[in-house]
């Protein structure tokens, strides 16, 4: 009996705790987007004349977006090394990775394992060092999402209550990848448009390459990583894809300049609600600002191998 | 053990006798007026994609004036995110305190429901949700003031032993008359009236339709001095007007009526003051993304 009453007790006291733990799992944050390496360092430093290396290289996606046109380009050394096709460039098109999800965390992969053969040295020499060029290019995303303060009433022309007041928003977690927005600087200015106060906010974008790549204009893998000439606006180049609070997108801003172009690897966009979407003078609201950016990326890792001549008495 | 005993029957006496009778006629005390809070989990911390959110609060009229027109705001949050139906409560009446009803009214509540409409490619972000109470709300203060109409005749057999009791520190509400200080000439009676907002709110004169946006700065911090009567029938004239303004959430007028003849008599003063009262409090609402 006593046995009886204690079990009810213990399932009344399981049913009274309905405090759920909170679900908290931040995708969009890192500052590494696709990174290259050599599994288990298992290629050797030293090869002999005339052996086959495999060269194992892993690309893995660490970031949550999605991979589809991604370039692995790798280079040796012509007349000392060769691919199997007898070509000292070998490439690969059309990668394609996935990107984590709320539901996914998996960083994905792929690994290429390439034989190379190593060619004869010359007679003057008892070793070469040699290395081995791998880049990586891909198309990425950057998607920042900023908790922003739209005081509809900055100069507090009148004594409304403020929930909120605006402030300068650090991103330092990155948004994982090699580019991220690091700060976004708030602004609301009043302007009086047809006899009335208005209210248009301003947000400063800062964007800074945080990764030790190269930084290119979305959609030109073909072109940076490849052979030919470079335009000068693909270097370093970075698109706004929008930047949206509310019901407002980038097309009810006005935007200078065009895209970031990072010089000293950072650069900054100035966005400014239009006129004919300023806002009524209300209460405060917080609200998540969303930026989105595109970019180009060149990730690089390099090899180095001595190649010793297998001498002969 | 006869000692005890004895000790222990006074105790038990001692615990029978009624000792409410002191709160039931001093009622009209305190500072609050409305008091709500935000029910548990209504709104929760964190709330997951498109689940709907609930808010809920409870108030009580803890103050010594009845209701007729409380008004709640909820605001702080993006409506693109949160489609709240309404923001505002519909007029909500309330009583207050009462000789019969000491400890105030019952509890009262109000809700609002949204479903989150959250932003894609966002892991989480956060809303605030901020409850705006507004309500017209009255404060009589009634104290006792004793009137020597032969203050300075030093001939008077008989003169007054005080010149203001029982004013208390709060009268149930939120602004308070805090002093009373009479100040006689031979042929008019002067009162130095101290008015102070003792609750966490804002008072403020003029409607209470959106208060918490539709204010001017000329309403905000003012109390409306609606009357100040001796004996029910003597009234007094205030300068420089009925409309007092707080500074730092203090505030001055001074009244004066003609002294009447005759010898020194007590009499109880009534200062009722209007004004209508603003007060908030906030809670932040974290919505996690699982798209």
């Amino acid at each position: 009996m006593k046995r009886t009453i204690i079990i009810m007790l213990l399932f009344l006291a399981a049913c009274q705790n309905s405090n759920e733990p909170d679900i908290m799992r931040n995708i969009y944050v890192g500052t590494i987007g696709v990174a290259l390496d050599f599994i288990n360092n298992e290629i050797p430093d030293k090869v002999r004349e005339n052996e086959v290396v495999y060269y194992t290289i892993r690309a893995q996606n660490r970031g949550p977006y999605e991979l589809n046109n991604a370039r692995l380009t790798i280079s040796v050394d012509p007349g000392i090394m060769k691919f199997p096709d007898g070509s000292s460039v070998m490439v690969i098109d059309d990668i394609t990775l996935q990107g984590k999800s709320f539901f996914d965390t998996f960083d994905d992969f792929r690994i290429r394992n390439i034989p190379i053969t190593i060619q004869s040295l010359d007679e003057t020499r008892a070793y070469h060092d040699a290395e081995i060029l791998t880049a990586f290019c891909y198309d990425y995303k950057g998607y920042a999402t900023a908790n922003v303060c739209i005081d509809r009433n900055p100069q507090g022309a009148t004594p409304v209550e403020k929930t909120c007041r605006t402030s300068i928003v650090l991103l330092s977690q990155g948004q994982g990848g090699p580019v991220s927005i690091d700060k976004i600087e708030p602004y609301m200015i009043v302007e009086v448009i047809n006899g009335v106060e208005l209210v248009r906010p301003q947000f400063k974008i800062f964007v800074q390459n945080r990764g030790r790549g190269v930084v290119f204009k979305p959609g030109s893998i073909a072109q940076f990583c490849g052979h030919g000439d470079i335009d000068s606006d693909v270097y370093n180049n970075v698109r706004l894809d929008n930047i949206a609070f509310s019901n407002f997108n980038i097309h009810d801003f006005d935007c200078l300049p065009g895209s970031f172009v990072l010089k000293g690897g950072s650069d900054h966009i100035t966005c400014t609600l239009k006129r004919e979407r300023a806002l009524q003078k209300d209460a405060a609201y917080t609200t998540p600002l969303r930026v989105e950016i595109s970019y180009g990326y060149k990730e690089t890792i390099s090899k180095e191998l001595r190649i010793e001549k297998i001498l002969r008495r | 053990m006869k000692k005890m005993l004895l000790l222990v029957l006074i105790l038990l006496v001692s615990a029978c006798t009624d000792s409410g009778s002191s709160s039931s006629t001093k009622w009209r005390t305190g500072t609050d007026g409305i008091v709500m809070n935000f029910v548990d989990n209504s709104p929760p911390s964190q709330v997951i994609g498109a689940q709907q959110v609930h808010v809920i609060v409870e108030y009580y009229n803890r103050g010594a004036h009845e209701l007729t027109d409380a008004r709640f705001y909820l605001t702080g949050y993006d409506p693109n995110i949160l489609g709240f139906s309404q923001t505002g409560s519909p007029r909500l009446p309330l009583p207050g305190k009462s000789i019969y009803n000491p400890q105030g009214s019952y509890m009262d509540a109000i809700s609002w429901t949204a479903t989150v409409n959250s932003p894609q490619r966002v892991d989480s972000f956060v809303q605030d949700l901020t409850v705006t109470a507004c309500y017209k709300y009255q404060t009589i203060a009634s104290p006792e003031i004793c009137v020597d109409p032969q203050k300075f005749d030093y001939t008077a057999a008989t003169k007054c032993g005080f010149t203001v009791r029982n004013l208390g520190s709060s009268q149930g509400g939120p602004v308070a008359v805090t002093d009373v200080k009479q100040k006689s000439t031979n042929n008019r009676i002067l009162l130095e009236i101290t008015i102070e907002n003792k609750g966490r709110g804002t008072p403020f004169t003029g409607q209470t339709d959106r208060c918490h946006t539709a204010l001017q700065y000329s309403n905000i911090n003012t109390v409306y001095v609606q009357s100040v009567s001796l004996g029910g029938n003597r009234n007094f004239h205030c300068l420089p007007g009925n409309q007092v303004r707080l500074n730092n959430g203090r505030g001055f007028v001074v009244c004066e009526t003609p002294m009447p003849g005759g010898t020194y008599f007590v009499s109880p003063l009534v200062i009722t003051l209007d004004y209508g009262y603003r007060q908030s409090m906030s809670r932040s609402l974290t919505v996690v993304n699982v798209n």
